[in-house]
């Protein structure tokens, strides 16, 4: 029998590689998936891009404010891989160096809305009571606007930039972690191994910390790569509408609401942004269904 | 019945009352001092605290909110800084425009939607399977001004397919239309001004197909989802052992029970419609709230953005609680569930 093996070793001993194993065997359905396996290739590739694109791209001067007025709107060719804009700034640069904004974008905005939703959501959760009813009112709250549309308004409220952007998008966000880790909190706070920590005599907050908030953060990291294609979408959506990004940063979505103007003789101004929204979003939403079918077998079939 | 739907009003009731103290405290709180921004750049000190005192900024913060919220009982959302007219009364336009869109391409959501997902779960693997599911990724991640543009290029050489507004000029002129609804489909329809219709229709078509893309894909993978996974329970294989044909153990067994659960997901969707619009009305210059907002935006016009930010939030809330009450209505284990 297998048990009575197992008393001689300590159980700390025993748990990790059973652990190991289980991820290991994750890692592989993720891999092995042709749809998350390309998504996360292109995604390095994204992530290779931004990191580097300032060294190589052919115009970095074109990045921000240069102008060369008698080469503008010339149309893709082999000097201009993406043509030129209105200022006669090469499109390619621009879009490659966007990449780093866009997914700093991303990052910034899951992180804080996970943050903040993890917060609340957890002290709803364990605390219970009133005060679990009446932050879950709230969240469901701000729930009940449209996201775009609440993101928009506190954008406008708070003026046109791109960190005002960012804080609206978390803004209109948080929530969804808010709800997600108070149904986890809750599950979490009935098992025994918390009963013990209160009979060890643990603070509430203390309890909260060490115990409650890392075993909530498997489906929150989940949640927030779901996300992260989104958020995208969302932050180049209100830069396209002016209440972004702000000139002359090399913004995709305003990059594409500049070439709205010279639209569509000069439709490479506003195309070649747009498709790179494009592909980063599905190389995110790519991921996010591998990671939905490696936690899900039964999905698996599905899309 | 009668407890369910109590219990839907009720919280539907507390939804706006909380969206509501969020808008306020948005308009209030964040902009800093919204009566410098009405005054002007060039307004002395004097201006600012007289412009304060009229709009009630000097009062202690829970007698604004109660002001606030009399206010909107008596049906106003607040004096637009840009025209001193009523946001009301301002929007009324834009609000009409917004929700003939909105409601045109939720039909074609609903329409396109329901029957792919259907036939993608049928023929699960086979070659149209493969395409629907390909199709619907890129829906869900292509931005819906990538998919505008996009759409412009393909019909730009074709002049009867308008990319601009929402009816012809010269049709305007030379068949007015007499208001009714302020719909122009269903107004030009109810008085058989047959050239306004046709017109309308055409310049509607681009932005609520457009629109209508990414609320689609979400319908056509969850009728998918829910499908495949009705397909395979216990009561399916039992109408198949009887011997009942495929064809009708899809329509009458299977259909049935996976619409229930995709309604839900209408009334969410109809968040993204709405919010889409927004996009849409900057891309095919339509004359929605969207454009009204942007504009205001652009003018620190913080009433108006307000105003319109709730009254979006407002339509969401009623028609998830239509949602809700009808799902109640079809589904009898939701009415009696608590």
């Amino acid at each position: 029998m297998i048990t009575s093996d197992l008393k001689e070793i300590p159980v700390s001993e025993i748990a990790i590689p059973v652990q190991k194993n289980a991820l290991r065997l994750l890692v592989r359905r993720f891999i092995k998936n042709p749809l998350s396996a390309s998504g996360f290739l292109l995604v390095l590739i994204l992530v290779l891009i931004a990191l580097t694109a300032k060294y190589w791209v052919p115009y970095p001067e074109d990045i921000l404010t240069a102008r060369r007025m008698d080469e503008n709107l010339q149309p893709p060719s082999e000097k201009y891989w993406m043509g030129t804009d209105s200022l006669g700034r090469d499109i390619f640069s621009r879009v490659m160096v966007g990449t780093g904004l866009s997914l700093q974008v991303g990052v910034t905005v899951v992180l804080l809305a996970a943050i903040l939703g993890t917060f609340i959501g957890g002290i709803a959760g364990y605390y219970g009571g009133w005060i679990d009813q009446v932050t879950m009112r709230i969240t469901d709250g701000f729930l009940a606007f449209p996201s775009l549309v609440l993101a928009l308004g506190v954008a406008a409220a708070l003026g046109p930039s791109l960190m005002n952007a960012l804080l609206s998008i978390t803004i209109a966000w948080w929530p969804w972690y808010a709800r997600l880790v108070r149904a986890q909190a809750l599950s979490v706070s009935n098992q025994e191994f918390i009963e013990a920590a209160r009979a060890l005599g643990s603070s509430k907050f203390r309890i909260l910390l060490k115990h409650i908030l890392p075993n909530v953060m498997v489906p929150v990291i989940v949640q927030a790569s779901l996300d992260f294609g989104y958020v995208v979408l969302t932050a180049t959506s209100l830069s396209f509408l002016g209440l972004g990004a702000q000139r002359p940063f090399p913004e995709w979505g305003l990059m594409v609401s500049e070439g709205r103007t010279v639209f569509p003789a000069s439709w490479w101004v506003s195309i070649f942004p747009g498709l790179a929204i494009f592909i980063t979003v599905v190389a995110f939403n790519l991921i996010g269904d591998g990671i939905r079918e490696m936690l899900d077998p039964r999905l698996r079939n599905r899309i | 019945m009668a407890g369910y739907l109590a219990r839907r009003l009720a919280y539907t009731i507390l939804m706006v009352f909380i969206v509501t103290t969020i808008t306020f405290f948005l308009s209030r709180v964040i902009p800093g001092n919204p009566a410098r921004k009405a005054a002007g750049p060039h307004a002395t000190v004097e201006q600012i605290i007289a412009i304060e005192k009229e709009m009630g900024l000097d009062l202690p913060l829970h007698i604004q909110y109660f002001r606030y919220f009399n206010q909107l009982l008596h049906g106003d959302l607040g004096t637009s800084l840009e025209t001193h007219r009523p946001v009301l009364v301002d929007i009324k336009e834009y609000f009409t425009a917004t929700m003939e869109l909105a409601t045109v391409s939720m039909i074609i959501t609903v329409i396109f939607g329901i029957p792919l997902g259907v036939i993608s779960a049928i023929k699960q693997n086979s070659l149209v399977d493969h395409i629907t599911r390909l199709v619907s990724l890129a829906g869900v991640s292509i931005p819906v001004f990538l998919l505008a543009l996009l759409f412009q290029m393909a019909v730009i050489k074709n002049p009867d397919i308008p990319i601009a507004g929402r009816v012809s000029t010269i049709i305007s002129i030379t068949n007015p239309l007499k208001p009714i609804t302020g719909l122009y489909l269903v107004d030009s329809f109810l008085t058989f001004n047959w050239p306004f219709f046709k017109s309308a229709l055409v310049h509607i078509a681009l932005p609520a197909i457009t629109l209508a893309c990414p609320t689609l894909v979400i319908i056509v993978r969850m009728m998918r989802a829910n499908m495949i996974e009705i397909l395979q329970l216990d009561y399916i294989r039992a109408a198949r052992a009887r011997g009942i044909p495929e064809r009708r153990v899809v329509y009458k067994h299977a259909i049935r029970n996976s619409l229930l659960s995709t309604i839900t997901v209408i009334g969410l969707t109809y968040g993204y419609t709405l919010g889409g619009t927004f996009l849409i009305d900057a891309l095919f210059a339509w004359p929605g709230l969207g454009r009204y907002a942007v504009n205001a935006a652009q003018e620190a016009n913080y009433p108006a953005i307000m105003g319109v930010t709730l009254l979006i939030a407002l339509v969401y809330n009623i028609v998830n609680f239509i949602v809700d009450v009808s799902y109640g209505f079809l589904d009898p284990r939701i009415r009696l569930d608590r």
